[in-house]
């Protein structure tokens, strides 16, 4: 230990993020708060396999990994968190192998589960920053609630064909939540999914890496991130754009008169088909 | 009138004639509108509901500011009406 009671780099350490140590916003200060922080991904999938590929390279100590799936031939256009030999793997399994290849000095912790109700508030618990990688309503709603009631920031991202969405939600900004900006899910079949309308292999690439990004200021508080805003990205002409987000004075959940006091059933409430749970978490690293 | 560009999401092309950019003339984002929808009718029922109020999973922004109910707002050459849907893909 150091004087000020840190654990100095190790040379290792020292060489594997020399460019983040160079950096004035990062620094010694700064890799050694990632070095700390812990991140839960919903989902080793499309966005969620970029982001984690970025946060481990980056040092980020922890990195919690949600999902239930095996690894299928047809996510591998797209899922880099995932390679030929995986096919068959618990994608859990398959994404700790792979981002303990990259950095072990990231422990990596295996939630092989359905996140729902009953678990989402212990699952979230331990972790500074949940990231929105999912890819159904009832999740997305479920992380909104979870993460709000436990005061922890959400970075969400979406993608549809060519098309992206992402934004920060900060429970403690005040700046508003998922529920602000979609009280109600579509109705059922109204949004087609990815497996139904298909997507750009390279996009998730693009919204999950700005998701690491905006990660990583959060963690470490530096420029600006998209709190009160969402980016829209448009692949087929490459645009960004940014619109205002607003807190909805009506939310149900973070408005004057909240309704939403817990977590509901948001299979329920979404139309969709409820999901069995099944329990399982495995410690990497 | 004002002619400006709606700029629709993907999944809402194919009610618009296969465009996600439509050139679209009134002084307000509700004349702006109705053009598009006489235009492409089905586009309507995509945006509205039968109340004539926007959809709860559909987002009007005007440039950078979300005029979902205040639809009277006065458009200018040069701006955009974007259209934003929900979406939920990113995992499988």
């Amino acid at each position: 230990m150091s004087e000020n009671g840190f654990r100095p780099f190790t040379p290792d350490q020292v060489s594997r993020y020399a460019r983040h140590l160079i950096l004035p916003e990062v620094g010694g200060a700064g890799q050694r708060k990632l070095l700390n922080s812990s991140v839960l991904l919903l989902g080793a999938g499309g966005l969620g396999s970029p982001a984690a590929l970025y946060l481990a390279a980056a040092g980020v100590g922890t990195l919690g990994i949600v999902d239930f799936d095996e690894v299928d031939a047809s996510n591998l256009q797209r899922q880099i968190l995932h390679g030929t030999a995986d096919v068959g793997k618990p994608k859990t399994q398959s994404a700790a192998e792979t981002l303990q290849s990259i950095n072990p000095d990231v422990k990596v912790i295996e939630h092989r589960l359905h996140v729902n109700s009953e678990n989402a508030l212990q699952v979230f618990e331990p972790y500074d920053l949940i990231i929105d990688g999912t890819d159904n309503f009832p999740t997305r709603y479920l992380a909104n609630d979870a993460a709000f009631f436990l005061k922890k920031p959400l970075v969400h991202g979406a993608i549809y064909r060519f098309e992206g969405q992402m934004a920060d939600f900060t429970p403690a900004a005040g700046t508003g939540c998922y529920r602000c900006l979609f009280a109600t899910p579509p109705p059922p079949g109204a949004v087609p999914s990815c497996a139904e309308a298909g997507v750009f292999g390279v996009l998730p690439g693009i919204i999950g890496s700005m998701m690491a990004f905006e990660t990583i200021k959060l963690l470490l508080e530096i420029g600006e991130p998209l709190i009160g805003k969402l980016l829209i990205f448009e692949g087929m002409d490459m645009s960004f754009r940014k619109v205002n987000l607003r807190r909805n004075a009506r939310c149900p959940l973070c408005g004057d008169e909240p309704t939403v006091h817990g977590l509901i059933d948001y299979e329920a409430f979404c139309g969709a088909p409820a999901v069995e749970p099944s329990e399982a978490t495995v410690q990497v690293g | 009138m004002t002619s400006i560009e709606l700029r629709l999401p993907s999944m809402l092309a194919s009610a618009a004639g296969g465009s996600t950019r439509i050139r679209v003339t009134g002084e307000t984002a509700r004349q702006a509108l109705d053009d598009a929808f006489a235009r492409h009718p089905l586009l309507r029922t995509h945006l509205l509901d039968e109340e004539g109020h926007v959809r709860e999973h559909v987002h009007l922004f005007l440039n950078e500011d979300d005029i979902r109910e205040r639809l009277a707002a006065e458009l200018h050459e040069g701006d955009q009406l974007v259209v934003l849907q929900q979406m939920s893909g990113g995992r499988s």
